[in-house]
């Protein structure tokens, strides 16, 4: 509150920067690493503790430069705890899948190199069958 | 082991070139194999269309599933080392 009127609230920007680097970091960095994948620890420290930078220098300074920096960073994170605690969640009910004792239903496929692939092809072994959501 | 994605069969080329994979990633671009596998995830991908959610069997040799795992949450999957450790304890 008290902060020389000459002086500029760098608040105002390093806020929502540290909010950005927060969210870029996480699809860029952090998902190659499991542990930070999976539990977004870094990149929920550095949303947060930006928007809260943010806010400081709002209260700090309220003028129109502090609002926009609070605006951005608090949406930016409040859009990035959405998508962490509720977004990526947000997946079907797997009731149909087959369950462990059932028969592996029919899983017939072209392949990478376009040779179409079957369970069958495997006969007498072991198949681990990993499905995944896509390269994009 | 196998790998199963909506995606085409030019793009499981691709990314199997990119990552250096030589086991077969199976491209299932009508959705035959999610749907009856029950793993649709309606929307799932981003601009629309279904797409896999993350799931892994076990399949043995008389065709039976022994082991499973889904998730609750995409970002959150099993760990290579998850299951290497899974396939040394049921050796």
């Amino acid at each position: 509150m008290n902060a020389p009127r000459n002086k500029f609230n760098h608040a105002v920007w390093v806020g929502p920067l540290i909010v950005l680097i927060g969210v870029v970091t996480y699809f860029t960095v952090a998902v190659r690493f499991p542990d930070l994948r999976d539990s977004a620890s870094v990149n929920l420290v550095l949303v947060t503790g930006g928007a809260a930078i943010a806010a400081w220098g709002l209260f700090r300074r309220p003028n129109w430069k502090s609002w926009i920096g609070f605006g951005v960073a608090g949406s930016f994170s409040l859009l990035f705890c959405w998508y962490i605690f509720v977004y990526s969640s947000q997946l079907p009910a797997p009731d149909t899948a087959p369950v462990v004792g059932a028969a592996a239903p029919p899983l017939e496929l072209p392949d990478q190199s376009g040779r179409m692939l079957s369970l069958e092809n495997f006969s007498g072994q072991r198949v681990l069958v990993i499905f995944y959501r896509g390269y994009w | 082991m196998v790998a199963v994605s909506v995606d085409t069969i030019e793009d499981s080329a691709r990314l199997a070139e990119g990552l250096g994979l030589e086991f077969p990633i199976m491209s299932d671009v009508q959705e035959e194999a999610i749907r009856t596998w029950g793993l649709v995830h309606e929307n799932g991908k981003p601009g629309g269309g279904a797409i896999s959610r993350p799931a892994i069997f076990l399949v043995e040799p008389d065709g039976t599933i022994s082991w499973r795992r889904l998730t609750d949450d995409y970002r959150v999957r099993l760990r290579p080392e998850d299951v290497l450790e899974l396939l040394r304890s049921a050796n």
